[in-house]
């Protein structure tokens, strides 16, 4: 029987933390970490067992378009 | 000669006083700095034709190994304004279609771009794995056409 629970997305699984880095699985499908800075995001993350996780940003309301 | 077709990814911007919710597409690959055996993590870059090089926050240089201000440093300008980025050598490794590629440059690392926490992949390093590569907006995807 196919699950009725649909599979998020990145952007649906980072939404919640705006202006934080977000660790996720290698696979994308959970949030493993959640922290305020790259280091400690990526140190709580492997502590979890999480070897390769993938960094993202969650963006916050400053982030208007991303021009440099 | 192949093509690879990839499709762009969304950036969800959350609203602010003057602009509501937005969502940005872009051509967006996870990304991997490898340097001196580092333990893996990845992290998304956007593809850039504008940048001349390879540009990464400073913060992922730091955590991937690289003591980033001790790269020689070069003064940059920008549509953001000017901004001094730290060069080092460095193997990249991008997953495309679930296959890694990967190589090497040497890329700037940026103060600035701590804020965005995503990287460039600019013309020097990304663009020479491959012949061509295209950006179709209206349909939001991009292809590569391999040498």
């Amino acid at each position: 029987m196919r699950s009725q629970l649909k599979e998020k997305s990145v952007g649906q699984l980072i939404k919640p933390f705006p202006g934080q880095w977000v660790a996720l699985s290698a696979d994308d499908r959970r949030v493993v970490s959640v922290a305020k800075s790259v280091q400690a995001v990526l140190n709580k993350a492997r502590r979890k067992g999480e070897s390769c996780p993938h960094l993202v940003k969650s963006q916050d309301s400053s982030s208007a378009a991303f021009i440099f | 000669m192949s093509y690879i077709t990839v499709p762009y990814q969304k950036i969800q911007i959350p609203p602010r006083d003057d602009s509501p919710a937005k969502t940005i597409h872009a051509p967006i690959l996870k990304t991997s700095l490898l340097y001196k055996n580092n333990e893996r993590f990845y992290f998304d870059s956007i593809i850039d034709s504008g940048a001349d090089f390879c540009v990464f926050p400073a913060d992922l240089g730091k955590a991937a190994g690289l003591d980033v201000y001790e790269g020689k440093n070069v003064l940059t300008f920008g549509v953001g304004g000017k901004e001094t980025l730290y060069f080092h050598k460095v193997t990249v490794e991008v997953i495309i279609k679930d296959e890694p590629w990967k190589f090497e440059c040497r890329a700037g690392f940026s103060t600035k771009m701590n804020a965005k926490g995503i990287g460039f992949l600019g013309r020097d390093g990304f663009f020479d794995l491959f012949q061509e590569v295209t950006f179709n907006q209206s349909v939001k995807m991009f292809r590569l056409k391999e040498f």
